[in-house]
């Protein structure tokens, strides 16, 4: 008999989780200051190696060799590059961009101005994606080789080879043009949400339901979903506890990068549907050889996605002790 | 009547278009209380004959023919839902890999409360009670602290003691224990059998272990069923099998093992040739293109007969009653 | 018992290293009798897997038409001839038999431009992809098989990579530089690449941990040919599969950059650039879009089939378990 007291044991002592989890917090975003460093600084490099003359296009391109000069000087041009670095360093961290060719305006002021839009087109197409892909990859695993798993692996390979411009082509064509049930475009209503949230999510979608059916595949496979039939456990709890508590992991991971690159603006549907989000805006830039426009959307693209697998990788961490255990060693 | 009754056990799988037999006819019964030994090489089919006793078999395997009773329920044909009364309450397994076998995403206490929380209807802080109690009794030190633990912060032998408390926390009358000890080291594999048999004799739990290793049988059987490619060669008592055995393979698998108490000579003896895959069974004894002591006959398939007393049976025409007609 | 050994020759040395059955052969029984063998094998079950040979055929015969389309292209894609246009200056329609798929808003042969636009997307498509493959090969694997410091470098490099996605990537890379199809090609592929390189990183890792690096260790092999002789050669399986799933993805990246502007430069032909073109004609001449879209879904169809059946051929997860149970290995 146990004369010894001891607490119940419950799923991993909460304040242990919590010691771990804040060892791991630390870790990765040490790591994670440092990617954004290294990015800031190649983007950094990147916009040198550009032959366009930054004086130039700023100044406008009729302008004279005095107007560009001063220019030159008013920007620091002339200064060694390692000075302009550490400049570029010292303004980025106050949240400075740089200024627009084409409008003058402040970059970040531009981004910062339509990120809303952008951001309420990410979560619509991330719910789209998650609330379609989520249950037909589950299905398609578990009803293996049946003619549901075929239907869906089928549609989904559609989805998948669709690039989304067509795709949003078809659905304006068919949708808002011939059946006038969505608006042709902007963010006049509600509605105007939908068919770029659709065109969006859809080939994500389909990317997460393959990716869940060939993990839910390789999981019910392993020896823990044996056990836990074994134990006479329904098979709804084998499936819930077991089976989708272990396949949840990459799938997060994966969600984390795609909000990320959806809230760096995708262009090519902003663009289509008259979406007026950073991505519309980073588009115009490029026609206009608008380098700083371009590049400082591509910054905060790249910080967006980095912060969010950020989070991913620590949501990650609650569910799998193995993630926030990385280096410790085992027991006796 | 006997707690587990298997007949005629068949058991096959398939890959692509071939169907494969793995197990070709397995009978055996067994006792509450006793403790049965399933010996064989790798791929003789013993592995699959205790899945197939509780139907975990993978998609690709199919039991073709045969029955397999347990106290009174078919369970070759059984509905899901009266097999998963079964499992877990009335016959447990232990799997050969702990590291795999066990999630590694739950604590290892949440496991084992896992069954009895679903079996005895507990709560979860009185599961997990029992699951502490559990874990000292299977000889986990400091239980308390490795109830809060992952499965891959403990050593292979913990794991192993881990997996024998689920499997008997919700007091089953059947242990099926699938090489239990196979991957660990001997210290290790000692301890553990004790355990085993320690708590097979407390609980009056009957046993099939599954093992290669004739120590094992040896020490923790009272019967043993030899097997090979598919079919049982040879099954009787175990100090009768292994001191007298009927069949050349029992006997070369037992001139095989060294021995501290003879002198060394030469070469360890071992069997020529190696076990016949599934797809390759031909007609006769599939033992026959290995053994040293052939004769025509062989080329019908032998069946179990009569070795010595005592319910000890062998399938080979040099052995048994039909020894004499040989001659 | 007797187990299959092989005696493998350590290159420059004079002694043999002998390594117990690289795994890849555990789909063989005990018995030493060897099936096939690993790509025979894995052959067998593509051939015999009729949606991955559908792909295998789509492929084909987008190789053979990018490859000959300076024969099989009537006419110069970039020439805009008078006769291509309607009086009124709209394009052709389809089924002249000079245009045999039209002309686009230019007076250009449709058809021409198609085939050479399908030269571009496959260049680019198996080119990146062969370079992503050798990076991601390259890197994962040192990176697996090295002490911390080392492999925390690369891995964070990569990280870096994943971190801009992939099109923003491209754009700004592409905005200050010429674009062009190998600068397209390399900037696909480094950053396919970096993707690639944590998958063969993942594996190599825990391969490291086996016996059969293990026993070669032991004998004294040097860690840089365990890594390519012994370790890699499991790791190209999954390489594959996801180089080929990769040259989908390639098309369509590549289609996009065009699209977009900063891809294939006017006047060359590029699938996207096509439709870029053709967005405005999209009410009276819909097949200009229609056809250079259906060539890009039609070519990451072929690709993601073939690429899908490759994954199940080269790692039939649930075959492989039902062999090594057959074999007594689990």
């Amino acid at each position: 008999m146990p004369s010894t007291p001891r607490s119940n044991g419950g799923p991993g002592s909460f304040w242990l989780v919590c010691a771990d989890m804040i060892r791991y917090t630390l870790r990765r975003v040490g790591w994670t200051i440092l990617v954004l460093w290294a990015i800031v600084s190649l983007t950094f490099v990147a916009t040198f190696l550009s032959p366009i003359d930054p004086a130039r296009s700023y100044a406008g391109l009729r302008a004279s060799k005095q107007v560009i000069a001063e220019v030159r000087r008013q920007f620091g041009l002339n200064e060694p590059r390692w000075v302009q670095y550490g400049r570029y360093i010292e303004r980025l961290l106050h949240g400075n961009l740089g200024h627009s060719y084409a409008t003058g305006q402040s970059v970040f002021g531009a981004v910062l101005g339509r990120l809303p839009y952008t951001a309420e087109l990410a979560i619509a197409a991330m719910l789209v994606q998650i609330t379609l892909g989520l249950p037909l990859g589950v299905a398609a695993a578990l009803y293996r080789g049946r003619p549901l798993d075929r239907g869906i692996l089928s549609v989904s390979l559609l989805g998948v080879v669709t690039p989304t411009f067509v795709l949003g082509y078809l659905l304006l064509y068919v949708f808002a043009f011939k059946l006038a049930w969505f608006p042709l475009g902007g963010t006049s209503s509600f509605a105007a949400l939908v068919l770029p949230a659709v065109t969006l999510g859809v080939g994500g979608a389909a990317w997460y339901t393959r990716m869940l059916r060939s993990t839910v595949l390789n999981i019910v496979g392993e020896d823990y979903v044996r056990t836990a039939r074994s134990r006479g456990l329904p098979e709804r709890l084998v499936i819930w506890r077991h089976v989708l508590r272990n396949a949840i992991g990459p799938l997060i991971t994966m969600i984390g990068i795609d909000l990320g690159v959806f809230l760096g603006g995708v262009l090519v549907v902003e663009k289509v549907f008259d979406w007026p989000g950073i991505g519309e805006q980073a588009w115009n830039a490029i026609s206009f050889n608008d380098v700083p426009m371009v590049m400082g959307t591509v910054l905060v693209a790249a910080f967006f996605i980095t912060i969010l697998n950020l989070a991913a990788d620590l949501v990650n961490a609650v569910i799998d002790p193995r993630v926030r255990y990385s280096g410790t060693a085992g027991g006796a | 009547m006997a707690l587990l009754t298997v007949c005629e056990l068949r058991t096959a799988f398939s890959t692509g278009s071939k169907l494969l037999p793995v197990v070709r006819g397995v009978s055996f019964d067994l006792e509450r209380g006793e403790t049965l030994g399933l010996v064989g090489e790798s791929g003789c089919g013993k592995s699959v004959t205790a899945l197939s006793i509780v139907r975990l078999l993978p998609p690709s395997g199919k039991i073709m023919s045969g029955s397999v009773i347990y106290d009174g329920v078919e369970l070759t044909s059984a509905s899901k839902r009266a097999l998963r009364q079964v499992r877990g309450r009335h016959v447990a397994m232990v799997f050969q890999d702990s590291m795999t076998s066990l999630n590694p995403l739950l604590t290892v206490g949440r496991q084992i409360a896992e069954g009895i929380e679903f079996h005895r209807g507990s709560t979860r802080k009185a599961a997990l009670a029992r699951a502490g109690d559990l874990l000292e009794e299977v000889g986990v030190p400091e239980p308390g602290r490795r109830l809060r633990q992952y499965p891959h912060q403990l050593s292979g032998g913990l794991r192993q003691r881990v997996a024998i408390a689920a499997a008997i926390g919700s007091d089953p009358e059947l242990l099926i224990a699938d090489e239990p000890t196979t991957a660990l080291d001997v210290t290790t594999q000692a301890q553990l059998l004790d355990l085993l048999k320690r708590e097979q004799a407390e609980r009056e739990m009957a046993t099939i272990l599954i093992t290669h290793d004739l120590g094992v049988i040896a020490r923790m059987s009272d019967r043993v069923c030899v097997m090979y490619a598919g079919r049982i060669v040879e099954q009787g008592n175990v100090d009768e099998v292994l001191k007298d055995s009927g069949h050349p393979y029992t006997e070369g698998l037992l001139r095989s093992v060294p021995r501290l108490d003879a002198a060394v000579v030469g070469r360890l003896p071992s069997l020529p040739g190696a076990p016949p895959t599934p797809g390759a069974l031909g007609q006769g004894c599939a033992f026959a293109p290995r053994c040293s002591e052939r004769i025509g006959r062989c080329d019908a398939d032998p069946a179990l007969e009569p070795v010595g007393d005592d319910g000890h049976t062998a399938a080979c025409w040099m052995r048994g009653a039909s020894r004499a007609g040989a001659r | 018992m007797d187990g299959p050994w092989r005696v493998a020759a350590h290159k420059g040395r004079d002694y043999a290293a002998v390594s117990t059955t690289v795994a890849l052969d555990d789909l063989v029984g005990p018995n030493g009798e060897r099936d096939r063998g690993y790509w025979a094998e894995a052959w067998f079950e593509l051939r015999h897997d009729w949606t991955a040979m559908v792909g295998l055929a789509l492929v084909v015969a987008l190789v053979l038409l990018a490859v000959l389309a300076p024969e099989l292209a009537p006419h110069n894609p970039t020439f805009q001839f008078f006769q291509g246009l309607t009086p009124d200056g709209s394009p052709l329609r389809p089924g002249s038999h000079s245009f045999p798929l039209g002309t686009d808003g230019l007076g250009r042969d449709e058809l021409s431009r198609l085939l050479y636009g399908a030269r571009v997307s496959l260049s680019v498509g198996v080119l990146a992809n062969l370079l992503a493959a050798g990076l991601g090969i390259f890197f994962g694997g040192i990176a697996g098989m090295s002490r911390s410091w080392l492999q925390s470098v690369i891995m964070r490099a990569v990280d870096v990579v994943i971190s801009f996605p992939v099109l923003l990537l491209a754009i700004a890379l592409l905005s200050v530089t010429h674009p062009s199809v190998t600068t397209i090609t390399v900037i696909i592929g480094v950053s396919f690449g970096a993707y690639l390189s944590r998958l063969v990183f993942t594996q190599v890792v825990s391969l490291r941990e086996r016996d059969f690096v293990t026993a070669a260790r032991t004998v004294g092999t040097r860690t840089p040919w365990i890594l390519f002789r012994h370790v890699i050669p499991h790791v190209v399986p999954s390489v594959i599969v996801y180089s080929t799933l990769g040259v989908a993805t390639a098309i369509q990246l590549e289609a996009a950059l065009s699209y977009v502007g900063i891809g294939i430069q006017p006047p060359n032909p590029s699938w996207g650039n096509m439709i870029s073109d053709g967005q405005a004609y999209l009410s009276s001449d819909p097949w200009l879009v229609i056809l250079p879209g259906v060539s890009i879904m039609i070519a990451m169809f072929g690709f993601s089939l073939l690429g899908d059946g490759l994954r199940d051929a080269l790692d039939p997860t649930l075959e492989r378990r039902t062999r090594l149970i057959l074999a007594g290995v689990r």
